[in-house]
């Protein structure tokens, strides 16, 4: 299943259905696609709200799957390269009074999902997110 | 707690007409359970000056903007406390994590508090990942 996204907010909820019409088709278990639903949010949102440099309007590419095993995201832009593994690992042990506010949103991507890929390809961004069905 | 609820009718208003369902309504019903498209919904009940917000739904980018305008005006009305109830938040990502920290700071700051109640399932998880959840939210 592909869905092409423009960055604009309304047309998050595009993205949603697909989820839910991917989980109903395979019967993913809810702990599954909330993963999958965070990991989303916080990856696309990032792309749309911090790195597009312009306001001209830009296409990302969605694509989701499952195999039986496991659930595929991936998510394709062409925005500068911008590899989120590459974000400061959170410390959860520091206090909150003295925690840096930014990089939760890449700590709830490697917590939620089981492996998360990077690579660039031309001018294009490509990560891929694995979650096991049974993990 | 007995709480007194304030909503305007204004405000009621605002917040039915932002429940409503995503646009076209068609959003797969798995066992009615897996549902992801919801909008937040947010009512805030008063006691004196302890507020409590009553968040229903998703707490997604624009769901914690939602939220950050209601602590605001829960901190313009003068709140000593202000409870943030997610018994039926579905949702909640590092935007309403950050509104959270900010406002929970600012408060602790002015000798004030504000807590997180009740978090579902779904919240406990996310707060509990960051590291969140032993401070932020009230201890029963």
């Amino acid at each position: 299943m592909e869905i092409v996204l423009t960055n604009r907010p309304e047309e998050e909820p595009r993205l949603l259905r697909a989820l839910e019409a991917l989980a109903a088709e395979h019967r993913l278990p809810a702990k599954v696609l909330q993963a999958a639903d965070l990991a989303l949010e916080e990856h696309v949102t990032n792309v749309f709200k911090h790195a597009y440099a312009d306001t001209a309007l830009h296409e990302i590419c969605v694509r989701l799957s499952c195999d039986g095993r496991a659930l595929y995201v991936e998510v394709e832009d062409d925005v500068r390269a911008f590899d989120p593994l590459e974000t400061p690992l959170v410390d959860t042990s520091i206090p909150l009074e003295e925690r840096p506010i930014g990089g939760l949103g890449v700590h709830l991507m490697r917590r939620c999902m089981d492996t998360l890929d990077y690579r660039r390809e031309g001018s294009r961004n490509i990560l891929r997110m694995t979650k096991r069905l049974e993990s | 707690m007995d709480f007194q609820q304030s909503c305007s009718a204004a405000h009621s208003a605002q917040r039915i007409g932002r429940k409503s369902r995503v646009a076209d309504g068609s959003a797969t019903d798995f066992n009615g359970a897996n549902k992801l498209a919801e909008i937040i919904e947010i009512r805030t009940n008063v006691n004196g000056d302890t507020h409590e917000l009553l968040v229903a739904g998703r707490v997604d980018g624009n769901g914690a903007n939602q939220l950050e305008l209601d602590i605001l005006a829960a901190i313009r009305a003068n709140a000593q406390s202000i409870y943030i109830n997610l018994s039926q938040a579905t949702f909640l990502c590092s935007a309403g994590l950050r509104v959270l920290l900010q406002y929970w700071r600012q408060m602790k700051n002015n000798k004030r508090v504000l807590l997180v109640t009740r978090p579902s399932p779904e919240v406990d998880d996310v707060l509990a990942t960051t590291g969140f959840k032993e401070q932020v939210v009230e201890k029963v």
